[in-house]
């Protein structure tokens, strides 16, 4: 079997439509400027880590309720009924803090949104989702750890499903996004500490 | 044939085997909060912009408008960096346009993206009812026009390929047309461009997905 001529032709075929998709490999000098970085309480640095396989980090100033966040500058591509989104994160530290990654309406309010928190409030990984008005938890049952792990959301008409490493732990049927998505995360210290959340890799596509 | 029956450990090996050199390419996405520095918008004519677009599946709008006539022109484009071989080189684009009418919006590569007539290039190019393949050497384009009415205005997949022999336009996985006079002499960079021939009357082109690569 020879090689793909072109990207294009590994995903699709030529007669299909690309749709959608971004992938961020969360590699070089800085975050590059299609992704948003903002302070939404105090002051975080938005920077590459200098290790090997670390990524991309957000880390907080070492002041309580400190929350810094990535998003596409709600440049919604995503329907929410239709898109795949993978992304591996960990955090550095394993207390007072809370790191989540998902898919937003708009990160700033309190709008649809599907997401993965990682919080030393809660015992284990949790799947929040929240359409219009209501969000609701569901306990994946893994517990919250500091290691890099693969995450999954695919969201559709009908549920969403959160698979983590490999594994499909929740199919969460109520309080599903009605509105367009963008991918986003955070980082949030619970004291007055630096944390740190690192992200590896990015993708998220429609399907 | 699935990716899963040939499943490599890296990118570069899903484009090249192991005895080539992979040679130029770029994908870009048109995804995310403004559009990928590797790009240069450019106002030829007019008052045009370029934006992200929020829309689901929408990508990058580029809108051409301006007073008064003639035609008003916005391209994005790499800012005259030559990387394509004028002699073996393919470009994949899916894009669509959002007026049918005096709103000539094109995806080329080409050798200088200015405002001249005249220049060398090979290029797709919408004209109300059908694609079409233009090719030039300097001159006045050689134009062939594709066979498949496209009178919508719905994303399609273009592929223009440049040898030394030919030029070729496929779209949606047909062969549309091929070109063997005019066929440029200088090397190339990719470009997208939004015309409007109506005074004070947006004509907008959006793209989702743009690669090339030498062959």
């Amino acid at each position: 079997m020879s090689a793909f001529n072109s990207v294009f032709d590994i995903f699709k075929a030529p007669a299909e439509d690309w749709k959608t998709r971004k992938w961020h490999w969360m590699s070089g000098s800085q975050l590059p400027t299609d992704w948003n970085a903002v302070n939404l309480t105090g002051t975080s640095q938005f920077r590459m880590s200098d290790n090997i396989n670390q990524g991309f980090e957000i880390f907080t100033n070492a002041v309580d309720g400190t929350q810094g966040y990535i998003d596409f500058n709600n440049i919604r591509h995503y329907d929410e009924q239709n898109f795949i989104e993978i992304w591996e994160m960990r955090t550095v530290e394993s207390t007072f803090r809370r790191q989540q990654w998902g898919m937003f309406f708009d990160f700033t309010i309190s709008a649809d949104f599907a997401t993965v928190t990682n919080d030393t409030n809660s015992t284990n990984y949790e799947f929040v989702t929240k359409d219009a008005t209501v969000s609701s938890v569901a306990d994946s049952g893994i517990p919250i750890d500091e290691v890099f792990r693969s995450h999954k959301i695919v969201g559709s008409a009908s549920d969403y499903q959160y698979t983590q490493d490999g594994v499909l732990l929740i199919t969460k049927l109520t309080n599903l996004p009605t509105q367009r998505l963008q991918p986003a995360g955070s980082m949030f210290n619970r004291e007055a500490a630096n944390k740190t959340g690192r992200w590896n890799f990015v993708e998220v596509f429609a399907t | 044939m699935s990716i899963e029956a040939v499943r490599k450990d890296s990118l570069y090996e899903y484009l090249s085997p192991p005895q080539k050199i992979m040679s130029q390419h770029f994908v870009d996405l048109f995804d995310g909060d403004i559009l990928n520095e590797r790009w240069a918008l450019t106002i030829l004519r007019g008052t045009g912009i370029g934006f992200m677009q929020d829309d689901i599946n929408e990508g990058f709008n580029i809108r051409a408008i301006g007073t008064p006539t003639p035609q008003f022109k916005t391209k994005i484009s790499f800012s005259s960096t030559r990387q394509y071989s004028n002699v073996g080189s393919t470009m994949i684009g899916e894009w669509r346009t959002l007026e049918l009418t005096n709103n000539p919006a094109k995806m080329a590569l080409v050798n200088i993206s200015s405002d001249a007539a005249n220049t060398n290039f090979i290029s797709t190019i919408f004209s109300a009812t059908f694609f079409a393949l233009q090719t030039a050497a300097g001159g006045a384009p050689t134009t062939t026009f594709g066979s498949t009415t496209y009178n919508d205005l719905l994303f399609h997949r273009h592929e223009l390929t440049i040898t030394s022999t030919m030029g070729t336009l496929i779209v949606a996985g047909n062969l549309e047309a091929t070109s063997t006079t005019t066929l440029p002499t200088l090397r190339l960079e990719p470009t997208f461009q939004q015309n409007s021939q109506t005074a004070n009357v947006a004509k907008n082109m959006r793209v989702r997905f743009a690669e090339a690569f030498n062959h």
